[in-house]
């Protein structure tokens, strides 16, 4: 065999031999047990699933992750409010909500993320519930099902589309640099949020980002597999004056049953009783009516009722 | 002790996630006012993003008025005891709560159920009140006529 | 590999060994859907033939119960005088497992070794079905239930417990209670085309056991669009 034969068997065999260890048979980790229902203890997690170890591949996001916890309210903050210098524009929109909130005397303002919509560039940053992370060699799919669902899909090694139809959770393709995963967003919608932050008193904590939102996201595993930093830096010309940069830990879940957020299921009109909507698109068209009395509740969809 | 400090440490990891209060602000209640009122279930709303029990209270004047007690979403209920099960219509209940802005509306602090089972709500971790040990020492809320 | 028929032939023979060695280690080798971990599942599916009544394999109505056929013809009844109160994918909520994969909306199925996913672009809902063989028990009852999953061969076998009663098997609204256990079996039949064989049992709502069989096409493209249902009612599309 002359040297060329040998490098291309060595790599075969080497690609062979990595493709074997990934592939685990189900059933290879030890049984949870009796079948009966697990019980949940007060945690915030149902209990862990056996088996799972977190992988010391330095490029193998597979997993369950969560927020490393933070003191209250920097858990549903991207980042400290001062962080953001917003333009004239997104100042003045800004008052006009505050001004809005104390005008309707409302405690709720009606947010994407209350009013059911994807949370978009927040749930890519803040976890509020597990994310499951897939991958294969075209994609990395970052899922939640809990609250606030959400689904990103990451394509891998390709450009944005020529053509992208805004949404609330924007394009994101990614590459590696290094043992980095590399994810640029682009195509938001103009509809989303900085933050989770709820007004209180009136004073408004989040704002809006617009159409124009760059959004960089830079993941580095630990080398025990255990901690994933995550650098978000957020670019949008029409809302910020500068780019802000923030980092967070997520980590390693050994395991946790997928669980449910069906937000759209209830929409009583508690729901939106207290709540001002500075944007009709949120108005709602289906509200669960009470009844008054013993009359039973109803759903009724009515896109013209005002 | 040990036991007891792994809970407490667990459920104050739980306020740090500060889960609750993720959907919407909880400057709606008053979190120092607690009241009790007596009733029939109506409804049971086992669902996202709240889950609501719905109760036919008599008010003084004998009309038949509904009130609605917000929980948390299943996922949460379902961590202090809470099935989709726990309550059915046409339950004489007992209902503990702290009142909202908007009337007739409360969020769900503790309900008695008629075997004497008692669940708690999410209002229990943010209440600021006194003691109510003792259900029957607490005020009923002051009588809601007509709409805001 | 035009070059190989001018290589003397000790040489072609060391080439064609290594290859062959190759292809043995590396699946990919082998070709078509069989070659990777998701055994051909993986990718963008849309159903071949949206039904607006589910039927049984042999094409009979599913055999339902007395009172459950009731309340189905009732609501029947009720949907063609235009009242759908009592399915609540009419104001944007979840659909249930089997409706999603009967209609004509994409997903994606991407197999991954502790779970697999089954993405739909429907109100962009999600299904995570365990791969880890530990039998996850139900918490209590969800739209998508608790799904268990394992390959039998090129078989992805799912079997989900613990699914609401608050949802129905299909569009006409067939329904079903929470002890219902549905099994599926999910294969590429064909390049190109998988099919999902769904079996229900549920002897609250019907007489026996019954199976279902639906077939999907891959589609071209590679992402699915963000489908974001109150935003279509509001727009004065239907939900579903």
């Amino acid at each position: 065999m002359n040297i060329l034969e040998r490098r291309a068997t060595a790599l075969v065999v080497g690609l062979a031999l990595a493709s074997l260890s990934l592939a685990q048979p189900p059933g290879a980790a030890s049984s949870a047990g009796n079948g009966s229902p697990p019980r949940l203890p007060g945690s915030q997690a149902p209990p862990a699933i056996p088996g799972y170890a977190p992988d010391l591949d330095p490029r193998d996001f597979r997993g369950v992750w969560r927020n490393q916890p933070l003191p209250m309210p920097a858990t549903f903050q991207i980042a400290p409010p001062d962080a953001f210098d917003l333009t004239a524009g997104a100042l003045a929109a800004k008052k006009t909500r505050v001004d809005l909130l104390e005008r309707m005397k409302g405690t709720t303002i009606a947010i994407p993320h209350v009013m059911c919509r994807p949370a978009g560039l927040d749930s890519a940053i803040i976890l509020l519930t597990p994310v499951y992370i897939l991958q294969s060699e075209r994609e990395m799919a970052f899922i939640i099902t809990d609250e606030i669902r959400d689904v990103r899909h990451v394509y891998l090694n390709q450009p944005h589309p020529r053509h992208l139809t805004p949404s609330y959770g924007g394009d994101s393709v990614g590459h590696w640099e290094g043992n980095t995963l590399v994810i640029d967003t682009v195509g938001y919608n103009g509809r989303g949020e900085l933050g989770y932050a709820q007004p209180r008193g009136g004073k408004l904590d989040g704002t809006t980002y617009s159409d124009a939102m760059h959004f960089v996201q830079r993941i580095t595993m630990s080398a025990d597999g255990k901690q994933l930093t995550v650098e978000s830096t957020l670019e949008d010309p029409k809302t910020l004056t500068h780019a802000v940069t923030t980092t967070r830990k997520w980590l390693w879940v050994y395991g946790q049953q997928p669980l449910e957020f069906d937000c759209e299921e209830n929409p009583t009109e508690d729901n939106f009783a207290d709540m001002v909507f500075p944007d009709e698109y949120m108005r709602p068209v289906c509200i669960r009516y009470e009844g008054k009395g013993t009359a039973p509740s109803q759903v009724v969809c009515d896109a013209h009722r005002k | 002790m040990k036991q007891a400090a792994l809970t407490i440490a667990l459920a104050a990891a739980a306020c740090l996630t500060g889960r609750a209060s993720a959907h919407h602000s909880t400057a709606e209640f008053d979190y120092a006012k607690l009241y009790v009122i007596r009733g029939v279930v109506k409804e049971f709303q086992w669902t996202n993003p709240h889950a609501w029990v719905r109760v036919l209270v008599p008010s003084t004047a004998g009309e038949m008025q509904e009130w609605g007690f917000e929980l948390g979403a299943p996922v949460i209920n379902v961590r202090m005891g809470w099935t989709d099960k726990s309550v059915a219509a046409g339950d004489k209940v007992t209902v503990l709560f702290c009142p909202s802005r908007v009337p007739a509306r409360g969020t769900l602090l503790q309900i008695i159920m008629p075997d004497g089972r008692i669940l708690d709500g999410v209002a229990k971790s943010i209440y600021k009140g006194g003691d109510y040990s003792n259900p029957s020492k607490l005020p009923p809320p002051p009588e809601l006529i007509g709409s805001k | 590999m035009r070059g190989l028929d001018t290589e003397p032939s000790g040489r072609r023979f060391r080439h064609a060994a290594i290859l062959s060695l190759a292809c043995w280690l590396l699946p990919v080798c082998a070709g078509g859907a069989a070659a990777d971990a998701s055994h051909g599942l993986d990718g963008i599916w849309l159903i071949e033939k949206a039904p607006q009544v589910a039927h049984t394999i042999d094409g009979q109505l599913p055999p339902l119960l007395p009172a459950a056929k009731a309340r189905y013809e009732e609501q029947l009844a009720a949907r063609r005088k235009g009242d759908t109160s009592f399915d609540k994918t009419t104001w944007c909520a979840a659909a249930g497992v089997t409706r999603l994969m009967l209609e004509p909306y994409p997903f994606q199925i991407l197999v991954n070794q502790r779970q697999t996913a089954f993405m739909y672009e429907w109100n962009r809902w999600v299904r995570l079905i365990d791969m880890t063989g530990n039998d996850l028990q139900p918490l209590y009852p969800l739209n998508f239930g608790t799904a268990n999953g394992h390959f039998e061969g090129d078989v992805l076998v799912i079997v989900t417990r613990g699914l609401s009663k608050d949802t129905y098997l299909d569009r006409s609204g067939l329904p079903h209670s929470d002890r219902m256990v549905l099994t599926e079996r999910l294969k590429r039949i064909r390049p190109g085309v998988i099919e999902d064989r769904m079996r229900i049992e549920d002897p609250d709502t019907y007489s026996a056991p019954w199976e279902m069989l639906a077939t999907y096409r891959r589609q071209s493209y590679d992402r699915l669009k963000e489908d974001v249902c109150l935003d279509r009612i509001k727009q004065g599309r239907p939900a579903i």
